[in-house]
């Protein structure tokens, strides 16, 4: 059995799930819902963004004229993303559950980061 | 001073990193008496993640053609092609959680598990992101240094 030490400095035990049951933490909503789903969304384009200009020239060389650097575009679009759907998923009051947040929030980090690392091992 | 500014990204880098460790400790012990901590921990992390941002931008946007057509020229030529190519577009991934980890923080984590659960995903990937990034650098200047080396370069040894 796992076991937590309480504020007292004394070990009590844990509170037991039944197997098989989804542990709740609650509900997310207002800025911290919306801005870590738009955080998901941005990390999902910043890969796929990545991908496209690294195989599509023109979007590469349009991305550059815009700001004197691609990079610099790409940085600044990804911010763009995150704040502007962060802003309108905030206005449409979204809420969502803490667990399938994290659970977002952890996927589009891992596929994200694999998708880029793997796109540059193969290119 | 293209150099002060070399050491400038990996130092934010790492400040920003031990800052997410201090925050997910926080957060695990999250009570009434350390959230004025644990939001001053947060911005401390966007702080630093965003200064590493601006200044190994300023770095790589400026500076860095020279070392690459180096790097390309020498024995490690992966340390461009794959791991800098990597490294550039990864650092986008931490940037954007630094940039969320005070929203979510502001929340008050002793009595909202569902925000205090988020702070600790968010912290832990930028950690791990962040130690990945660690790595590909020196991996980068690494690749610098053998293509030096075996150009025979003086001094380079």
């Amino acid at each position: 059995m796992s076991t937590t030490i309480n504020h007292g400095g004394g070990i009590a035990p844990a509170p037991t799930a039944m197997p098989g049951a989804q542990t709740k933490i609650g509900v997310l909503d207002g800025a911290a819902a919306a801005f870590g789903i738009s955080a998901s969304v941005a990390i999902v384009f910043n890969t796929l963004l990545a991908w496209v200009k690294d195989a599509y020239d023109p979007l590469n060389s349009f991305m550059a004229a815009l700001t004197g650097h691609h990079w610099i575009t790409h940085g600044l679009a990804d911010i763009a993303v995150f704040l502007v759907v962060g802003a309108i998923l905030m206005q449409r009051h979204v809420s969502i559950d803490g667990t399938k947040l994290a659970v977002m929030v952890a996927g589009a980090v891992v596929a994200g980061g694999g998708g880029l690392a793997l796109w540059f091992v193969l290119v | 001073m293209s150099d002060i500014i070399l050491f400038a990204h990996p130092t934010f880098g790492v400040l920003g990193i031990l800052a997410s460790v201090w925050i997910l400790v926080e957060a695990l012990n999250a009570s009434e008496a350390n959230q004025r901590r644990i939001r001053l921990a947060a911005y401390a992390v966007a702080v630093c993640i965003v200064l590493a941002w601006i200044l190994g931008g300023f770095w790589y946007v400026n500076y860095y053609y020279a070392e690459k057509a180096v790097i390309l020229k020498g024995p490690w030529p992966f340390a461009h092609n794959l791991f800098m190519e990597t490294k550039e577009h990864l650092f986008f991934i931490p940037l954007i959680l630094a940039l969320y980890l005070p929203i979510v923080a502001a929340r008050k984590l002793a009595a909202n598990a569902a925000a205090r659960a988020m702070v600790m995903v968010v912290a832990s990937f930028i950690i791990l992101n962040g130690l990945a990034i660690e790595g590909a650098g020196a991996l980068i200047n690494y690749g610098a240094k053998v293509a030096f080396i075996h150009s025979g370069a003086k001094g380079a040894e």
